[in-house]
């Protein structure tokens, strides 16, 4: 996704000033605007376009190592997404529960960091970053050993009787839980960022009014949280919907989500089925989120 | 609120994860960026295959380097201070970089692949590739003829492995290490789940005691290649039906969710730790545990051979053929098994050395196979590229690899 920070057309500090010198300041942005931009031509755009074209390519003869030529074959498409629906739908719904249970988690957590943590605070947020200074793929390969069939978390919920399949490795759970793990802080911070931002006062003018607690965090609370609460959803959807690698190492075959085929596609060098693959990903995505901003009603945070 | 705010907190915020997600995807930005840097320009990929390598400038006799890249675990010590490698440094005065980045011989060839098509170095004297993919390589003029006069100790190489398809004569390769695909146990959770203390076939892993707690590995040789044999099949020689057949028994077991995970060398932790049971294993990697055990089924096991190979433009050809013709000394491919290198050796004269320094490794089947353990093993038939794509592309859309 990019949250593309759009330079908005710069402010003249007095609306008097001569209009010169708004010209000029508007030519000075424009030329710091070009590292950037520069950036984003060779490193986005172009890729993009690149990528595109491949998506299009034909191939020359039955199979990936006889190569493939520039046309535009839109089937490329077509046959990718019926081929590989599945994935491409089990890898919306994991994301799509991952992103709900990390909100029912982080909502209250964030709450309690910017109301109630006090001079703990900080601590907090610390520790909510902490985990970056690891690398993902050591964390999740820990969650391996943690989660193992014989450890303590799987023994004593086979004890209770919780596992369809008597493991969580391995298993949808296993998937969907990695996946929460590692996009939680992306949830908490956009949440604590806009509930720090409340004024107090307005929860206890809902109180003055009235209104039980219940109320008032569905009127005032909740409503003020907004811009984090989509800030967050897109965060931790968004990536989680193309991740491979919790699949990978916590799932099974019967597990596999699109970026794990599009992984394999490019190592068998079907290139432009992965490409295909990529573009449809972005193409739901970008609806998805649009659909969702709409509904959410905060065009302003793009 | 502060209107006056420049930078909202939740801009900030966002900033601040739209950094960390970097951070977070970085990890597997590496795969993800090869394989897109693979997408820029990979059109036209193999059309025009040159069938003659470019040779580069050999800068051997004044540069006294070699950069040679390996799998882990194929180099005593690897080839760190008192190993075989270090011999070789100070024997010929060549300074060897050696690093051990292999670990997936299509990862690999994908890294260095725009390179080796756009007839641009590699930067690597010796890679070493497994039979199929050296296949590709030679087939696709990518590595370099090597010269036999440097290395008069390749007469040494393991008879049966001169005449190889890929390779008649062995003009462009020289093996490193052969082993076997087979099956491996933890012997206790075994023995726990089914009450056996070995296993003898491939079908015992279909058992129903053993369901979530078995994989199979995703070297579609070794894993189609065992299910063939096992339903009598000879894998040198197989027709498109056998595959299927095999195919459908693997289908069935991965739908069904007996087979736990497909993976490369990930499968021996989850081995070690218990939480698979059995797995088809590589003969090396087993080896030296007492925990685990690795077993020939009795309709066979799978042998291949890992091979060094000149990349195309290497800058120090001569240094890597020095190298090759050290290895290839009985006396150095005896030290190195010492070492701790446990596969077949492509060097059975190195026997007499092994002998004197471990007794016991040398008696050890699974280094100096003997004639009778071979000939319970076979060779994957070489595929043309054709069925190589296909088989490939079936055998993926079974195990989601």
């Amino acid at each position: 996704m990019a949250i593309a920070l759009t330079p908005g057309v710069p402010i003249a500090p007095g609306g008097e000033a001569p209009p010169e010198r708004v010209k000029r300041k508007g030519k000075t942005a424009y030329f710091l605007l070009i590292p950037g931009m520069a950036w984003l031509v060779f490193f986005f755009v172009i890729p993009l376009g690149s990528l595109f074209l491949t998506s299009l390519e034909r191939p020359l003869g039955s199979g990936p190592s006889a190569g493939y030529e520039s046309a535009l074959r839109w089937q490329n498409y077509t046959e990718a997404l019926s081929k590989y629906d599945t994935e491409f739908l089990r890898s919306f719904w994991y994301a799509g529960l991952a992103t709900i249970v990390c909100l029912i988690i982080s909502f209250p957590l964030a709450y309690f960091i910017a109301f109630r943590a006090g001079r703990w605070r900080n601590l907090l947020l610390v520790l909510i970053v902490a985990p970056f200074f690891c690398s993902f793929l050591i964390r999740t390969y820990a969650w391996k050993t943690i989660l193992a069939d014989d450890g303590f978390i799987t023994t004593f919920a086979n004890s209770l009787n919780l596992l369809p399949d008597d493991r969580i490795l391995a298993t949808p759970l296993a998937v969907v839980f990695g996946l929460v793990y590692n996009f939680l802080p992306f949830m908490v911070l956009p949440l604590y960022a806009s509930l720090e931002r409340i004024d107090p006062r307005l929860i206890e003018a809902a109180a003055d009014l009235y209104a039980r607690p219940w109320i008032g965090l569905q009127r005032v609370t909740i409503p003020l949280a907004m811009p984090g609460i989509v800030a967050g959803t897109l965060l931790t959807f968004i990536p989680a919907t193309g991740d491979f690698i919790n699949s990978q190492l916590l799932g099974s075959p019967r597990t596999r989500m699109i970026g794990n085929v599009i992984q394999t596609q490019f190592a068998r060098d079907a290139l432009p089925t992965a490409a295909a693959l990529s573009f449809s990903l972005m193409a739901v995505i970008l609806v998805v989120v649009f659909t969702y901003i709409r509904r959410a009603g905060t065009e302003e945070l793009l | 609120m502060n209107q006056e705010q420049e930078i909202t907190p939740e801009s900030a915020a966002l900033l601040r994860g739209a950094l960390q997600r970097r951070t977070v995807l970085a990890g597997a930005g590496g795969v993800a960026l090869a394989a897109f840097l693979a997408a820029c320009g990979g059109s036209g990929n193999g059309s025009t295959p040159s069938t003659t390598a470019a040779a580069g400038k050999d800068l051997s006799a004044t540069e006294k380097k070699l950069r040679w890249q390996n799998w882990p675990a194929y180099m005593d010590k690897e080839g760190g201070k008192g190993s075989t490698l270090t011999t070789f440094e100070k024997q010929n005065g060549v300074d060897v970089n050696y690093t051990t980045e292999i670990d997936d011989n299509i990862t690999f060839t994908n890294s260095v692949q725009q390179q080796l098509q756009r007839k641009q170095p590699t930067g690597y004297d010796i890679v070493v590739l497994t039979d199929w993919m050296a296949g590709k390589w030679i087939a696709n003029g990518w590595a370099l003829p090597l010269n036999k006069e440097n290395i008069p100790n390749a007469k040494n190489l393991r008879p049966q492995l001169v005449e190889v398809p890929f390779d008649k004569g062995r003009n462009y390769s020289l093996p490193w290490m052969s082993g076997f695909a087979g099956i491996g146990i933890n012997k206790k959770v075994f023995k726990r789940l089914t009450g056996k203390s070995e296993i003898k076939s491939i079908d015992e892993l279909w058992d129903p005691k053993l369901k979530g707690r078995i994989t199979v590995l995703s070297e579609m040789r070794d894993t189609m290649g065992l299910i063939m044999m096992s339903q009598g099949k000879n894998i040198a020689e197989f027709t498109d039906a056998d595959f299927q057949d095999a195919l459908a028994v693997l289908k069935d077991k991965v739908d069904s969710g007996q087979v736990r995970q497909v993976t490369g060398n990930g499968y021996l932790p989850e081995l070690e730790s218990g939480a698979i049971a059995a797995s088809t294993a590589w003969s090396g990697d087993v080896d030296g545990n007492p925990d685990l055990a690795w077993f020939v089924p009795e309709s066979g096991a799978t042998y291949w051979t890992d091979n060094m190979l000149i990349p195309a433009l290497a800058s120090h050809k001569t240094n890597a053929e020095k190298a090759m013709n050290f290895y290839y000394d009985p006396e150095n491919a005896g030290r190195l098994i010492a070492g701790g290198v446990t596969y077949v050796t492509p060097v059975p004269l190195a026997k007499p050395t092994v002998q004197k320094l471990d007794a016991e490794l040398a008696k050890n089947p699974l280094i100096f196979p003997s004639e009778e353990f071979l000939s319970n093993t076979q060779i994957f038939k070489v595929l043309t590229a054709e069925e190589n794509d296909n088989y490939t592309e079936q055998f993926n859309d079974v195990v989601g690899a």
